[in-house]
């Protein structure tokens, strides 16, 4: 889970996921403090769901992308 | 010139695996590969003398090791020490590592090993000691004793020893400060019009390799995986009691979470050097979520591992970042750990 997808996928990460911010992957400071969670448990699914599926090499997983 | 050659058990004709404990031994004049090299090397140098050692002496007894093959090396009265072949065989290519690292540092014996550039010692040691390339497998032993041989008489050669035979050697990986006469964005832009015609062009800043993984598969009837967090955020408790480095880290933790409902800002900190830490600071969660995967394991859609681990990736080292990445894998592999949820900067 990394704000920089690009590097991940460049040093051979299998399954990525976009997170949110360098300083913070898993935080969105900017949000109240329920839709921050919120926000955290759909990347965590969103994990849980890049675990279970078959990739053939680097693949990017993107909240956005996959709602 | 009086050559030391130093073998594994197994070229020494010791014996395999069986006899991979075998402390360290020396024979005078060379045995198995070494009678070749003695060959090749005609009137200029001779083999007087071959040390070897198991496989997993030097992993199992480092200190006693270094002992026993000090001792030897002086008694030799050695002029070069000469390692391998031990192409892409890892424990053998390890143990030539330390030996020549022993004999040049300790001594001040010039040596070189020779194996493959695949094998993963090295990464570890080739910044210390010579390395000349080989084949991955024993297919490649004349190959390589002919080039041991040639890159022996070229040192005879050499007016500066090593430094002027670098070319026959694996680069050592260290980048040397050099003036130019022209600006960094001249030269940029030559490199780039010398790749668009067609021209030949290298570059400066060359790029280190990195492995490629096959990526493997979650069972797909698993509906409730045991999952564990890891991150290279630099996440410890408050404090830093263990002193984790806030760059180039050479060590990582694991802290148990068996007891804790959430990574609160009283317990955990966030103390990597390459970031502004405030927001990780404030809620540690945003760097690892333990919080969500605390909830998911009451919900039972995960079993959450009973520890995080954390180490920091800030300026971190390839060679030192892959060994806490296997380490750690090593420990969640053998906990039984099915998957992993690893948070990056």
């Amino acid at each position: 889970m990394t704000a920089i997808p690009s590097l991940a996928e460049s040093l051979g990460v299998n399954r990525i996921v976009d997170g949110i911010a360098v300083t913070h992957p898993m935080g969105a400071p900017e949000l109240s403090a329920v839709e921050e969670e919120i926000r955290r448990v759909q990347l965590f699914d969103l994990a849980l769901d890049a675990l279970k599926t078959s990739v053939d090499g680097p693949t990017v997983f993107n909240l956005d992308s996959s709602n | 010139m009086k050559v030391l050659h130093y073998l594994n058990q197994f070229f020494a004709g010791q014996g395999g695996e069986e006899a991979a404990d075998q402390p360290p031994e020396y024979r005078e004049g060379p045995i198995g590969p070494g009678v070749r090299l003695d060959q090749l090397l005609g009137d200029q140098a001779q083999v007087v003398g071959t040390l070897f050692a198991g496989d997993n002496y030097f992993s199992n007894n480092p200190e006693t090791a270094s002992e026993e093959i000090e001792t030897f090396l002086q008694a030799s009265e050695a002029e070069i020490l000469v390692a391998g072949p031990a192409f892409n065989a890892g424990r053998y290519g390890m143990a030539c590592g330390e030996v020549c690292t022993l004999a040049t540092e300790r001594l001040g014996i010039p040596v070189l090993i020779a194996m493959s550039e695949n094998n993963p010692a090295v990464e570890l040691y080739r910044s210390k000691v010579p390395i000349l390339g080989t084949a991955d497998s024993t297919g490649g032993m004349g190959e390589g004793l002919s080039g041991m041989a040639s890159a022996i008489m070229a040192f005879v050669e050499a007016e500066d020893g090593w430094s002027d035979l670098s070319s026959l050697l694996i680069p050592k990986g260290i980048r040397l400060n050099e003036l130019s006469s022209t600006r960094g964005s001249t030269r940029a832009i030559d490199l780039l019009l010398s790749k668009i015609s067609g021209e030949s062009y290298s570059t400066e800043w060359p790029l280190p390799d990195y492995d490629i993984v096959q990526p493997s598969e979650m069972e797909s009837n698993n509906s409730q995986p045991v999952v564990a967090l890891v991150t290279e955020g630099g996440l410890v408790p408050q404090g830093n009691p263990e002193g984790l480095n806030s760059g180039r880290a050479d060590r990582w933790f694991s802290y148990s979470v068996e007891d804790i409902e959430s990574l609160e800002s009283d317990g955990f900190e966030v103390i990597h050097g390459g970031i502004d830490t405030s927001s990780s600071n404030q809620n540690p969660n945003r760097m690892l979520p333990l919080d969500v995967a605390l909830d998911k394991q009451s919900s039972g859609q995960i079993s959450l591992h009973e520890n995080i681990y954390s180490t920091t990736g800030n300026q971190g080292a390839i060679p030192t970042m892959r060994r806490i990445g296997d380490e750690i894998a090593a420990e969640l592999h053998n906990a039984g750990v099915q998957a992993v949820i690893a948070t990056s900067t």
